[in-house]
């Protein structure tokens, strides 16, 4: 899990274009957007583009988003989730 | 189903003719430039507004989708756009768009204009829809 939350903080870094972010600087816990790393609306689609082509998963709503880009944590949480309902779904 | 009822632009700000085909996620649609067209002054629609005109055809696009309903937002990203050339008078370009993604009122699209097996102009953008 923690390997998967550095690998986040790295793709949103890249995908976002935050400069002066590091990975050891995005607490795991902090919300992404408003207070967080300041991120917005256009931010959180750009983040669900990225999360699909670097691990597969696929945001399907707003709802879903808000959920899921609530911290580090949570996006961690929901791609474990959503991939290990893959893996059962096929086997 | 007529463009007009689709997008609420209007010439000479309108670059999208005619509906091709719209499926599930994606659609193509005609620009059609006239031998004199009050839209290419010049002789030549530039590849700027050949973007705009990938915006608008993402507009139908969605009014397509919503039963006909005429569909308003505004563009609000360009996330990567390739310019080739423009767009002769007396010629058509396809314009040819896929809705890739929709969070809330944003919804992105990738698409490209093209004239015959020339690619004109691609590109990617974010629409937010007017609710």
């Amino acid at each position: 899990m923690d390997e998967l939350k550095h690998r986040l903080k790295q793709v949103i870094i890249n995908e976002l274009h935050l400069e002066g972010v590091t990975a050891e600087s995005i607490v795991d816990s902090a919300p992404l957007f408003g207070t967080g790393l300041g991120l917005d609306s256009l931010d959180a689609l750009q983040l669900a583009v990225a999360v699909e082509e670097h691990f597969g998963v696929r945001i399907g709503d707003e709802t879903e988003g808000k959920k899921a880009f609530a911290s580090i944590d949570a996006l961690a949480a929901h791609i474990t989730a959503k991939k290990g309902a893959g893996a059962a779904a096929t086997a | 189903m007529h463009i007009e009822g689709l997008i609420p632009h209007r010439p000479p700000f309108r670059f999208v003719d005619e509906v091709l085909h719209v499926g599930a996620d994606a659609g193509d649609f005609a620009l059609h430039l006239g031998d004199v067209d009050a839209r290419a002054p010049t002789g030549m629609l530039s590849p700027l507004l050949l973007l705009e005109a990938l915006t608008q055809a993402a507009a139908a696009f969605r009014g397509q989708q919503r039963s006909g309903q005429e569909q308003s937002g505004y563009l609000v990203e360009i996330v990567d756009a390739r310019f080739q050339g423009g767009l002769p008078v007396g010629h058509t370009a396809i314009l040819s768009i896929r809705e890739t993604h929709v969070l809330g009122t944003l919804v992105r699209f990738t698409g490209y204009a093209s004239a015959g097996d020339v690619r004109l102009v691609a590109a990617t953008f974010t629409v937010a829809a007017k609710e």
